[in-house]
């Protein structure tokens, strides 16, 4: 996987707000695991699992990368992803590991592992992240997977797709 | 030059792997000029960008009496628009913006909105499928000519044609148009009515107050050019504005304990102000900090009672394309005097309003950041010259000649985190910037979007960079863009292509057209002439309408450089850089010398023996072999090494220096050491080659090689740089300057590059990124609680 070159992005959301999220998937040989990083806007981010959580009679609020960051938001950030954005590598189901997280100006890095897949000779992806409070969301994937490259750009309306190598 | 080199030949010595490709003819033109894509010039727009010797605009003044009802959130309004027609036409109908109508009930908004039921639609979702119930859009009361007549009119959404009597005659007409109307204010944080939240009302329920900021409030006159006719192209909630110049006197009748922030200079101060807060306001004007007019407890005073009694503000603006105000009992005043070198105003008046949701973060920094806005946009473009320009918090983003709406409310106990103060300080640039891109640079919203967010986050970036040296940006540096550039072509669309259907996250997005302009003024051309270039463009066309040619062209022609090969790539299509330095192979010059070049061959032919497994094995396991045991078995040949000097040998290149000039013998024995670069171009986007050369000593030089070097092959380019000492290693664009989106294929040997996954993992991420991070104002205070 090429190396990714630190990306700086404030929260220069004028009314022309950008509801754009980029996820980077690999895989690694070594680890017969498929490795992802999304990088979504934290303000993006937290209004939706606010949002969701308000919709079930919870008030939540995540404070995220501030000291009163919720003690839960991990497992929160986890719980959203896990149902937002999934994979099936040739088939079978990957679950997904949270590896961590880092923010940097307005935007938050998030490591997620999906082990013990193997080599993907096909790669299922579901990716509606955001796309419940945004119309205009914008989910740009890049994969290096397997020599392959590629981008997929998911929204509303589309937010399924196969990549077959 | 020819004579040196026919006595030199090179002994090739390859270092590196693979020698390079045969080129083909690959040219797809990406010097060619920008000739068919681009508007033939004409008398109105010349070829060298500037604005033709028949350059016409329409001008449009406005008289407007409007008055806000608090307790109904209503806007009553009565206007004179002189409306004057200078083009080379005349006009049988003229075209009238009517934006509210974008929350009309009946709006093509509501109707083209898609969506879908699922398991877990939300209360929010559903109200937004089925709430058609806000009252939304402009009343139009009459529509009049000068003398009272009624007008013929005809609505088409966010459009209103008004159709004349007789035809309003080319380059003199001169149309008198009275109108009146009302609405009701909308809700900004309704998301049903989210399409245009660029102005309304915000509702505070703890104090019960409404804060109003009013945009898109009046009838407007459309624009009518010569390369659109008119620029009546439906107001979506997306693409933007544009509206002819003019002036404006307006009188803004509310209740009396209100504050009014408005576009233009106040004309009845003594009307309308107290006699304490005129005193503040004129020993602000000469502060060199800002003076606070209305003080927070004031303000939040007035926020308990309630007014019965109405006053009215009355603005005059100059020369500006379009009028805003804002206005609640809730406004915290502060005001500052700005001088600006070679400005019209001697003294600009810095001011901000906002309710104390926003204190302390806009009491410390929203005047100085006006200020400061106003100091860096003069210096790359023109003196700011309009007398005031105001930033107004309202949870918001949004421009107006000479105001702008922001955003940027600290948490109920004061602090906040570096995420809203540079949020807010980014904001205020922006919006404020946008005074010169599009309100004096008019260039058409709705067409060309990037021609004002493209410069403005530009020249914010520049802002952002005179405030604190480590500013955080977001757009502007060059390595910023490349998580997306990255992005395969399919998924993108270019700057240059215009439809509201396409969802251009593109363009004013993520800053490409903003990191494009850097990368011109830091890499491309340097400082001196891009700075000297843009300012060129700015002055052209303050007070007119450009388009991107205008740009492009005067971009080139200010600078004597061509550059359509940079607008081409970057603005007409998706590529990405990705410049691969393929292969370094070092030469170096036979010196014809036998005791240099016989002992070097000497050695190569000892080192291969000494590799050579047979030769190595026999040495150990045969004592002897034939021509050792049997001296008649030995010739001449047997003893002869092709590599041992000879008179003879000697004699000849005695011979040969004698044949040299003095030139010649220089540059044999002068040791240095030839490199061939080997480049391909991966992304598409020919950029200059920034190349920093490391030597075996440690030390390093940089070169810039101009993106002419591609002119003739695209794809693949090689070039032989000369130094005296060898190098130990070659990167490509060392600096991240070009947005080169593969840091894999820039250096030379290669180096393993890990994934940022990789990385994350490697240095501990669990740890790293797991707990909350401080906000460094809390800490600060638990620290100071500790002592």
């Amino acid at each position: 996987m090429a190396f990714l070159t630190v990306a700086l992005l404030a929260v220069c959301t004028v009314v022309h707000p950008i509801h754009l999220a980029i996820t980077e998937i690999g895989y690694s040989d070594k680890e017969k695991a498929l490795q992802v990083v999304h990088k979504i806007f934290v303000d993006d981010l937290e209004l939706h699992i606010e949002q969701k959580a308000k919709s079930s009679g919870q008030e939540i609020r995540l404070h995220l990368n501030t000291p009163k960051e919720h003690p839960m938001a991990d497992a929160l950030i986890q719980a959203y992803l896990s149902e937002h954005f999934q994979v099936k590598v040739n088939g079978k189901s990957g679950n997904s590991i949270f590896v961590g997280k880092e923010y940097e100006n307005g935007a938050i890095w998030i490591y997620s592992e999906f082990p013990n897949l193997p080599r993907p000779r096909q790669l299922h992806i579901q990716d509606d992240l955001l796309v419940e409070m945004y119309d205009d969301q914008n989910n740009l994937v890049n994969l290096d997977v397997a020599g392959k490259t590629g981008s997929l750009r998911f929204r509303k309306g589309y937010t399924r797709d196969v990549i077959t190598f | 030059m020819r004579i040196i080199y026919s006595g030199l030949t090179l002994l090739l010595l390859i270092t590196g792997a693979g020698i390079a490709k045969a080129q083909s003819n690959t040219d797809q033109g990406k010097f060619r000029q920008l000739g068919v894509e681009l508007p033939t010039p004409n008398t109105y727009r010349t070829a060298s960008g500037a604005p033709g010797e028949h350059y016409w605009q329409q001008r449009a003044d406005y008289d407007i009496k409007v008055e806000i009802d608090d307790s109904k959130q209503r806007l009553y309004g009565k206007e004179t628009i002189t409306y004057h027609n200078y083009s080379p036409h005349p006009l049988s109908y003229v075209w009238v913006q009517l934006d509210q109508n974008i929350v009309h009930p009946e709006s093509d908004t509501y109707k083209t909105a898609t969506n879908k039921m699922s398991e877990r639609t939300t209360v929010t979702q559903l109200s937004m499928m089925t709430d058609t119930s806000f009252d939304g859009g402009f009343k139009i009361d009459y529509v009049r000519d000068m003398a009272g007549k009624a007008l013929p009119y005809v609505i088409n959404k966010t459009m209103m044609r008004v159709d004349l009597p007789t035809p309003l005659a080319a380059k003199t007409g001169k149309l008198t148009l009275q109108i009146g109307w009302w609405y009701n204010i909308n809700d900004r944080q309704n998301p049903v009515l989210s399409a245009d939240s660029r102005g309304g009302y915000e509702f505070f329920p703890e104090d019960g107050n409404y804060l109003y900021t009013l945009a898109q409030w009046f009838p407007r006159m459309a624009v009518y050019d010569d390369y659109n006719g008119w620029q009546h192209k439906q107001f979506l909630g997306r693409g933007e504005f544009t509206l002819p110049f003019g002036n404006y006197t307006v009188a803004i009748t509310v209740p009396a304990d209100h504050v009014v922030a408005s576009t233009g200079v106040l004309q009845n101060p003594k009307e309308v102000l107290t006699t304490e807060q005129l005193q503040r306001f004129e020993a602000s004007k000469t502060a060199t900090k800002p003076v606070v007019i209305v003080s927070q407890d004031e303000a939040t005073q007035k926020e308990k009672t309630r007014a019965t009694t109405k006053k009215t503000w009355v603005y005059k603006a100059d020369n500006v394309r379009d009028f805003a105000f804002g206005t609640s009992r809730k406004y915290i005043w502060d005001a500052m005097g700005v001088k600006i070198d070679g400005a019209p105003f001697s003294t600009v008046m810095a001011m901000s309003y906002y309710p104390k949701e926003a204190n302390p973060l806009y009491g410390q920094y929203s005047t100085e950041a006006v200020a400061h806005t106003l100091q860096v946009y003069s210096k790359h473009t023109f003196p700011y010259p309009y007398p005031v320009a105001i930033s107004v918090e309202a949870s918001n983003g949004m421009e107006y000649p000479m105001i702008c709406f922001n955003y940027g409310r600290p948490e109920k106990d004061g602090t906040y985190s570096d995420r809203i103060k540079y949020g807010m300080l980014s904001v205020v640039f922006h919006e404020v910037g946008h005074n010169f891109f599009p309100m004096i640079v008019n260039s058409d919203e709705r067409q060309w979007t990037w021609m004002d967010e493209g410069l403005n986050s530009f020249c914010q970036f520049l802002a952002e960079q005179e405030w604190q040296r480590d500013y955080p940006s977001g757009s502007g540096p060059a390595r910023t863009i490349v998580p997306y550039m990255k992005a395969d072509k399919s998924v993108q669309n270019p700057i240059m292509t215009n439809s509201e259907s396409i969802i251009q996250f593109g363009n004013n997005a993520y800053g490409k057209p903003a990191t494009a302009l850097n990368i011109l003024r830091e890499t491309v051309m340097g400082r001196q002439l891009f700075d000297f270039a843009f300012r060129e463009y700015a002055r052209r066309w303050a007070f007119k309408h450009p388009t991107p040619s205008d740009f492009f062209r005067t971009m080139e022609d200010a600078s004597g450089m061509d550059l359509d090969w940079f607008w081409r790539g970057w603005f007409y299509t998706t590529d990405n850089v990705d410049i691969s330095l393929d292969n370094v192979a070092e030469f170096r010059l036979d010196t014809k010398n036998p005791e240099v070049e016989k002992t070097i061959a000497g050695q190569k032919a000892k080192e291969l023996m000494d590799r050579d497994v047979t030769i190595q094995n026999n040495k150990r396991d045969l004592p002897t072999v034939a021509v050792e045991r049997n001296p008649a078995l030995n010739d001449f040949y047997n003893t002869y090494d092709p590599n041992d000097v000879t008179p003879a040998d000697v004699q000849r290149y005695k011979q040969y220096l004698a044949s040299l000039g003095p030139k010649e013998q220089e540059i044999l024995s002068s040791g240095k050491h030839f490199y061939q670069l080997d480049f391909s171009n991966k992304g598409g986007l020919v950029m200059p080659l920034i190349l920093r050369f490391v030597f075996e000593d440690g030390s390093s030089t940089d070169r810039r090689i101009p993106a002419e070097i591609w002119r003739y092959n695209d794809k693949e380019v090689s070039k032989v740089f000369v130094f005296d000492k060898a190098l130990a290693e070659v990167i490509l664009d060392p600096n991240e300057e070009t947005a080169d989106v593969d840091a894999g294929n820039n250096t030379f040997p290669r180096k393993t590059q890990l994934s940022r996954f990789e990385l994350f993992k490697m240095e501990g991420g669990m740890r790293r990124g797991g707990g909350p991070s401080e906000n460094p104002m809390q800490q600060a205070r638990k620290e100071e609680g500790k002592n």
